[in-house]
C-alpha cells in the first residue's frame, strides 16, 4: 500500500479537488482506495463527495471515540467503481470545527498515533492507496499527514508565494522528515503552458526545484472545473472533460513514481 | 540492562559493588549468594561466559585470577566476555597491588564506581522508569535526528513497546534498536518501565 497526503504551503490551490478525483481516479482502474479529510478547519470532502450528515467523523476516530471500520465510508459501490473507495469524512459542524481548534499537544499526539495505527489496518486490509487530504500550511494536523505518508504531493500555484513558501516547506518540513515529495503546479494559466513560455516556465522550476523534489506536472486553470460548485467529483460524473483527462496523466505517473528510500 | 556489578576477592569477599537498580536486594546480601556461585561456577564454567538465571535475572562470573567480577543483569546475552573481562582487568590494574596486599575494605575502590560508569554502555544501564519530559508530537518528530524517526514513528503508533518488538517491526538489530529507543528517553521524547522482566518503552 502507498500513503500519500495532498499538502500547499497555501490555501485553495486543489488539494481537495484533486485529491478526491485522484481517488476516483483509481479505484476505477480497480485499486482499493481510502481517502481521509483532515482538514479539521474546513472539513470539504463531505461536500464534494455530496453525502449528507453523518454520524461519526475522522475527528471521533482520532479520539478513540470509534473504530477505523466506522469512520470510512464505502462508496465505490454507489458509484459502480471496481477498486473499493471509503472516504473517511471531518466533521463540518461548527462546534466541532471550534473544538477542534483547542486540541492540545496531547490530543495531535494521539492522533498521529490513530493515522498510524489505521495505516496499518488498511495495509492488512489489501489496500493500494491511502490518501490523506491535508490542510495547507503548516500546524499539528498538517504535519501529521506528512509524517504518517511515505510521500507527499505539494499541490502549488505559478506564484511567487507558493514558490517561496514551498520552497521552505522542502527544506524545513520535508526534508529533515526524510519524506519524499512530488510537486504539481495546478491552476496554471493556460498561456503560460504554450510554446515558449512553457520552455521559460519549466527552465525556472528546474532551477528553483531540482533535486528536491520530483516535478509532477503541471495543470491547467479549467473554468469548467468550479461549474460543480465544489459538490460534485468529476471523475465519477464528468469522466470526458479535459481536466479529467489531463489528471489521469498525472495519476499514472504516481503510479509509476519511484522514490529513492523504496 | 545491567543491574549491578561485585567484584570479589578469594574466599567470597565483596570488595566493590555498584547497583544501578535502587529495588535490588542489598548488595552486601545478594554477594554473599553470589560468592557462593561464583565459587561453585569457577569449576563448571570453564572458559565460555554465560548467565545463570537466578531469580528472574541473569548472574554472569568470570574469573579474573586475582578477583572474580560477577555482573547482574536481566538477559541471558546482554553480557559479553569482552564487557565483563574489561571490567575485572580494570578493576585490577587499578588497586591489584591493594588486593595482593590482602586489603579488602578501601575507601579508595569506591573510585571505580565513576570508572565503571563510563565503562558500561549508557543503553546496558538499568535505570529506574523514566517519564518523558515531552510528548512525541509530529511537530516533535520533524526535530529529531534522523535515525530516530522511524523508530519514533513506531513508537507512536504503538504507544509502549519492547526492543525485541522495535527490531522486529523495523528489521534491524536489537542492539541497534535498544539503542535507538534509549536515545529517545535521553532525548526526554519517550519513557522507560519494567514490566516483569521486560523492559518497556513508551509515549
Ligand atoms: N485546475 C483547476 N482549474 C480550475 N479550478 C480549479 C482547478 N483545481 C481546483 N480548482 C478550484 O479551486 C477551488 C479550490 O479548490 P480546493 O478546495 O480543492 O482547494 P484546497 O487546496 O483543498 O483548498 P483548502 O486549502 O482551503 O483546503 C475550487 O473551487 C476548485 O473547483
Ligand atoms: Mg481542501
Amino acid at each position: 500500500m502507498r500513503t500519500f497526503a495532498i499538502h500547499s504551503y497555501k490555501g485553495g490551490t486543489g488539494k481537495t479537488t484533486l485529491a478526491a478525483n485522484l481517488a476516483a481516479i483509481m479505484a476505477k482502474k480497480g485499486h482499493d482506495v481510502a481517502i481521509l479529510d483532515t482538514d479539521f478547519q474546513a472539513p470539504s470532502l463531505h461536500t464534494l463527495f455530496g453525502i449528507a450528515t453523518r454520524s461519526c467523523y475522522v475527528n471521533d476516530f482520532l479520539s478513540e471515540k470509534v473504530k477505523h471500520t466506522e469512520v470510512l465510508t464505502d462508496i465505490g459501490s454507489t458509484f459502480d467503481l471496481s477498486g473499493k473507495l471509503f472516504v473517511g469524512f471531518s466533521d463540518p459542524n461548527v462546534e466541532a470545527i471550534r473544538e477542534q481548534l483547542a486540541k492540545d499537544r496531547k490530543w495531535h499526539m494521539q492522533a498521529i498515533s490513530q493515522l498510524l495505527v489505521l495505516k496499518q489496518k488498511l495495509e492488512k486490509e489489501g489496500f493500494d492507496y491511502f490518501i490523506l487530504d491535508s490542510a495547507p500550511g503548516v500546524h499539528y494536523s498538517s504535519v501529521n499527514t506528512i509524517v504518517v505518508s511515505d510521500f507527499t504531493i505539494i499541490v502549488a500555484k505559478i506564484d511567487n508565494f507558493d514558490f517561496d513558501g514551498t520552497a521552505h516547506l522542502l527544506d524545513e518540513l520535508y526534508g529533515p522528515l526524510n519524506k519524499d515529495t512530488m510537486l504539481l503546479f495546478n491552476k496554471v494559466v493556460p498561456n503560460l503552458l504554450e510554446g515558449k513560455s512553457s520552455a521559460g516556465l519549466i527552465e525556472m522550476v528546474k532551477e528553483m526545484f531540482e533535486g528536491k523534489t520530483q516535478l509532477l506536472g503541471f495543470l491547467p486553470c479549467y473554468c469548467n472545473v468550479p461549474l460543480g460548485m465544489g459538490s460534485e467529483v468529476l471523475a465519477l460524473t464528468q469522466p470526458d472533460l479535459p481536466f479529467i483527462a489531463k489528471l489521469i496523466e498525472i495519476e499514472q505517473k504516481i503510479e509509476a513514481a519511484e522514490f529513492p528510500g523504496d | 540492562m545491567i543491574r549491578a556489578v561485585y567484584i570479589l576477592v578469594s574466599g567470597g569477599v565483596c570488595v566493590f559493588s555498584r547497583s544501578y537498580d535502587p529495588e535490588l536486594a542489598d548488595p552486601y546480601l545478594l554477594s554473599s549468594f553470589v560468592s557462593a556461585m561464583a565459587s561453585f561456577s569457577k569449576e563448571a564454567m570453564g572458559d565460555d561466559l554465560r548467565g545463570i538465571e537466578s531469580d528472574g535475572k541473569f548472574i554472569f562470573i568470570a574469573d579474573h585470577k586475582q578477583v572474580t567480577t560477577v555482573v547482574i543483569a536481566d538477559g541471558p546475552d546482554e553480557v559479553t566476555s569482552t564487557l565483563i573481562d574489561y571490567i575485572g582487568l580494570n578493576f585490577i590494574s587499578r588497586f591489584g597491588k591493594d588486593i595482593q596486599q590482602g586489603r579488602q575494605n578501601l575507601p579508595i575502590f569506591d573510585k571505580f564506581t565513576e570508572v565503571l560508569d563510563k565503562l558500561i554502555p549508557e543503553h546496558l544501564k538499568f535505570t529506574d522508569s523514566v517519564k518523558p519530559r515531552e510528548p512525541l508530537d509530529s511537530l516533535a518528530i520533524v526535530e529529531l535526528p534522523k535515525e530516530l524517526k522511524d523508530i519514533a514513528m513506531l513508537l507512536v503508533r504503538e504507544r509502549s513497546i519492547t526492543e525485541k518488538k522495535a527490531a522486529l517491526e523495523l528489521g534491524i538489530s536489537l542492539k541497534k534498536s535498544t539503542r535507538l529507543l534509549e536515545k529517545l528517553v535521553n532525548l526526554g521524547r519517550a519513557g522507560r518501565k519494567l514490566e516483569g522482566r521486560n523492559v518497556i518503552y513508551f509515549v
